[in-house]
């Protein structure tokens, strides 16, 4: 244990789920003779948020449906106006061929007798939600063609940090979560594409894994970027999802609308305002559940057999094949009941909210040689399609980049810091299990972070999170396996105390329940018409500053065009 | 048999052969997951395994290679005796046929073997090539009901199909799945002859499922010919039959039918109010404001929001100037 490894490559893909893989073909066919490196601490054939399929796209931009103006429109309103638009243009620019290009991999997307792509009107704005019956395959599918593109991977090493030295990423550090061995890997650019923070509140059910983004997903590119010196974005701005009660997954309103399910309350009625999906909803359906008509659930019982039948076969086979045993555990038929949902816990991840890390249209990060793309990075609502798309640009600008500067030796000191930081738990193996440690920080998040969030239980918050620092120290892990759950639990820290101080910052609400403060209960436009930004300062603490908005390239009025909660 | 493989590949291939069960389901896994394509020749050998696990695992990874040079052999096993090969199979040829697989898809449908024949309609609805027509017309007259139902459905993914006798006479088939998907595939043919046997089915046939899909197809269609048998069927006992038919109602507004959608704006289900609402927008009579300004208060909140636009829409109508 403990050997050392040194691995050089052009590119270094942090992470192998959808952004990742697509980042790695990517580059490689931007630049055939570049040498690209997938590192990844499970296995990429099935990791990442998508690791088990996926049933639908919700972002699909196709001409004659939609046009990239329109979705640069609903994501606008839908995100309260903060949006950097050039960002979230190139997903919807995008997306098409991106769709495209899956398809002639042999991802299937589900069409209409004619062989167009049969798209379906779930919110009553945009027509975005391709279906995808048969999506079960995608991240083998994925796999299939990182390997013809003949991209190096490594699985089951986890990087720790990104190496940064004269004002560039020069590669990153990890170990090899199997054996133990510190990962030295030198690249002239690096693409981090780790996902959500989906560990950072924990479940209503109390599982530590049981959360609505994939459990692996811990913020580790969130914590890495902060520490790089990278700026983060709108932090503030958590993910909360209405959820099946006690299970870690959505109830697939998306998937079942279109077959005549809907989201009702307790009386059997929709109550749902909001056009489109966005915090705004989320208060909603908060209130709802917090009101007499509560609990919400995913109306079904109205439709007949053949479609039940149908609503099954494509929700039990491909994103969460347990979900079919969860139900029959619990005596659940949609036939006669339906699927009582919750809120989720809290969960930072730019896919479905807008909080990760400050890119722009070219998928750079404020650091040179630093890109990061999917969940991770700040596009408001890029969903797995949006993952694709900056999957994409990230690698090729990734690529070009890289031939533009040189291979730098890494600092011998800064190093072996870092090795004794890793390896401390495995210094003290009957030292406090990692998923105690965890669960403690998780719970206080969820007492301190979870809206509706008040300045007082914040500021608590917030001090906890900051003395957590000497409860980490106490961690032990007796193997390489234990190690990486513990260097997640840094991460996940590391992420609170950013959600904490970004919460505070912004003195308003906004997104709906996403940012929804107690003490300032509206939106202020005109002092928070503005992006929150943080970073590691010079001196090595947590700055917070505005940021403006980007000028807009497609005109929308956000104080007139809200997606407001107009309950009668 | 030999193979063009290096020494990462030669041991798993050579173990392919062992007499051992075991060792060759381990070999197997392990080609699927060394990606390596030169192993398309040992792993179509598989197919023929006597382990039927051996033979799931070789459908598997071939499939996840992809290699269009799997497809015959992929196609040879439709017909296993295991269903779930076949299912397996049938789900790995969905991704891999393409238009240049046509006549090998075409000689397989004359196999006598009903498994095979029902998969491979399905398979010929991803190319969507009318050479298929005359293969696919005489299942129409099999005894089987599961392939009649196949071959009509596939019909509907025939481009250039437009009239089909053969289909409309299937409305008639004393079997319901078979009448479902010929009432659909009847919306996608720009056959005007379609119109009354849909009107027929929407108001006579004794199966609900037949009758909603009727009106699904009028919709396509949206023929003024049709209104007078969906106003019967905005009446149906079966409340997807009133919410298809009102939907159909909308592709054609007509006025006589407010008094009509006005009562469904108290249907029992809300999805039927919600169409109705929407209806009655289209018209853009001021008649209907009232009722619609009753259904704001519709404890759905879909229904009041339909009905706040409905409103929205006949007060402007009624605001801009008549082109009469």
């Amino acid at each position: 244990m403990n050997t050392h490894q040194l691995m050089q490559t052009d590119v270094l893909v942090i992470g192998g789920g959808t952004a990742g893989t697509m980042a790695g073909i990517k580059a490689k066919q931007a630049n055939p003779d570049g040498d690209v490196l997938i590192l990844e601490k499970a296995n990429i054939r099935r990791s990442g948020a998508i690791a088990m399929g996926m049933d639908g796209v919700n972002t699909a931009v196709i001409p004659g449906h939609s046009t990239p103006e329109q979705y640069v429109r609903e994501v606008t309103i839908a995100n309260d106006g903060i949006v950097n638009q050039k960002a979230v243009y190139q997903t919807g620019k995008l997306g098409f061929s991106v769709i495209q290009e899956l398809e002639s991999w042999g991802v299937k997307f589900q069409k209409d007798a004619q062989g167009n792509y049969d798209l379906k009107q779930v919110h009553r704005v945009g027509k975005y939600v391709l279906p995808m019956p048969e999506g079960k395959d995608l991240k083998t599918i994925l796999t299939r063609q990182v390997k013809r593109h003949k991209v190096r991977v490594t699985n089951r090493v986890m990087a720790t940090r990104v190496i940064v030295q004269e004002g560039r990423a020069i590669g990153a550090v990890g170990f090899d979560v199997r054996n133990g061995d510190f990962v030295v890997i030198q690249a002239k650019a690096v693409i981090l594409c780790t996902g959500a923070c989906g560990r950072l509140g924990l479940p209503a059910s109390g599982y530590l894994y049981g959360t609505y983004e994939n459990p692996t997903n811990a913020g580790d590119g969130y914590a890495m970027a902060y520490h790089a010196g990278a700026e983060l974005s709108n932090i503030e701005c958590f993910q909360i999802n209405p959820l099946i009660k006690d299970y870690n997954g959505p109830a697939c309103a998306y998937v079942a609308g279109p077959f005549g399910a809907y989201t009702a309350n307790a009386e059997g009625h929709r109550f749902i305002s909001c056009d489109y999906w966005s915090g705004q909803m989320m208060l909603e359906i908060y209130k709802e559940l917090n009101s007499g008509k509560g609990p919400v659930h995913l109306k079904m019982n109205h439709l007949d057999e053949d479609t039940i039948s149908e609503i099954e076969r494509v929700l039990w086979a491909n994103e969460r094949p347990s979900r079919g045993r969860f139900h029959e555990g619990r005596g659940e038929n949609y036939r006669t009941h339906g699927v009582e949902m919750n809120i989720s816990e809290i969960g930072l991840c730019s896919g479905h909210s807008a909080s990760g890390v400050w890119v722009n249209e070219k998928g750079e990060t404020t650091v040179r040689g630093l890109y990061a793309a999917g969940d991770m990075a700040s596009v408001p609502h890029n969903y797995m399609i949006g993952a694709f798309v900056y999957g994409r640009i990230c690698g090729e600008n990734g690529m070009e980049y890289s031939a533009t500067v040189e291979h730098v030796e890494p600092n011998p000191e800064w190093l072996e810091a870092e090795k004794a930081r890793i390896y401390a738990p495995l210094d003290q193996p009957n030292g406090v299990p990692h998923t105690q440690v965890e669960y403690k920080l998780r719970r206080l998040v969820n007492d301190y972070l979870q809206p509706p969030k008040s300045q007082n239980r914040m500021e608590i918050g917030l001090n906890q999170f900051v003395r957590y620092q000497e409860t980490l120290n106490l961690m032990g892990a007796r193997d390489p396996h234990e190690l990486m759950r513990c260097m997640e639990v840094h991460f996940i820290r590391d992420c609170a105390e950013m959600a904490a101080r970004a919460s505070l910052y912004r003195k308003e609400s906004r997104w709906g329940l996403y940012h929804y403060r107690l003490d300032y209960p509206d939106k202020n436009n005109e002092e928070w018409f503005c992006n929150v930004n943080l970073k590691k300062d010079e001196s090595g603490h947590m700055t917070l500053f505005k940021c403006p908005v980007a000028p807009y390239i497609v005109e929308v009025d956000v104080n007139r065009e809200v997606y407001d909660v107009a309950v009668r | 048999m030999s193979f063009d493989v290096d020494d990462e590949l030669k041991p798993w291939i050579e173990m392919l052969q062992s007499p051992d069960e075991s060792d060759r389901l381990v070999a197997v896994k392990t080609l699927q997951h060394l990606y390596d394509e030169r192993a398309i020749d040992a792993l179509i050998a598989a197919l023929e395994d006597s382990s039927v696990a051996v033979q799931k695992l070789a459908v598997t990874a071939l499939w996840e290679f992809a290699n269009p040079k799997a497809v015959p052999a992929l196609i040879q096993c439709l017909g296993s005796l295991d269903e779930e090969i076949r299912e397996e199979a049938k789900s790995a040829l969905g991704e891999l046929v393409t238009g240049d697989h046509l006549l090998l898809l075409l000689d397989a449908l004359q196999q006598p073997e009903v498994n095979v024949q029902s998969h491979v309609l399905y398979l010929l609805r991803k190319i969507h090539d009318v050479q298929c027509l005359p293969y696919v017309l005489p299942f129409f007259e099999s005894p089987n009901p599961t392939l009649r139902e196949a071959a009509v459905t596939t019909l509907r993914y025939l481009n250039q199909v437009n009239q089909c006798a053969p289909a409309i006479a299937l409305m008639a088939d004393p079997d319901e799945k078979v009448r479902r998907a010929a009432s659909l595939t009847l919306g996608h043919l720009s056959d005007s002859e379609a119109i009354p046997c849909l009107c027929q089915a929407l108001t006579t046939d004794s199966d609900w499922q037949v009758r909603r899909d009727a009106a699904k197809s009028l919709a396509l269609h949206a023929d003024p010919a049709a209104v007078s048998a969906l106003e019967k069927a905005v009446k149906d006992e079966h409340w997807q039959v009133r919410k298809f038919a009102i939907q159909a109602l909308q592709k054609t507004p007509v006025v006589h039918t407010m008094p009509l959608l006005i009562q469904a704006l108290t249907d029992e289900y809300s999805d039927v109010r919600r169409d109705a609402a929407i209806a009655l927008g289209l018209l853009q009579q001021g008649e209907a404001l009232q009722a619609l300004q009753q259904a704001l208060d519709d404890p759905d909140r879909d229904v009041s929001i339909y009905a706040e636009r409905a409103i929205a829409k006949i007060q402007k109508s009624m605001q801009e100037p008549s082109n009469a």
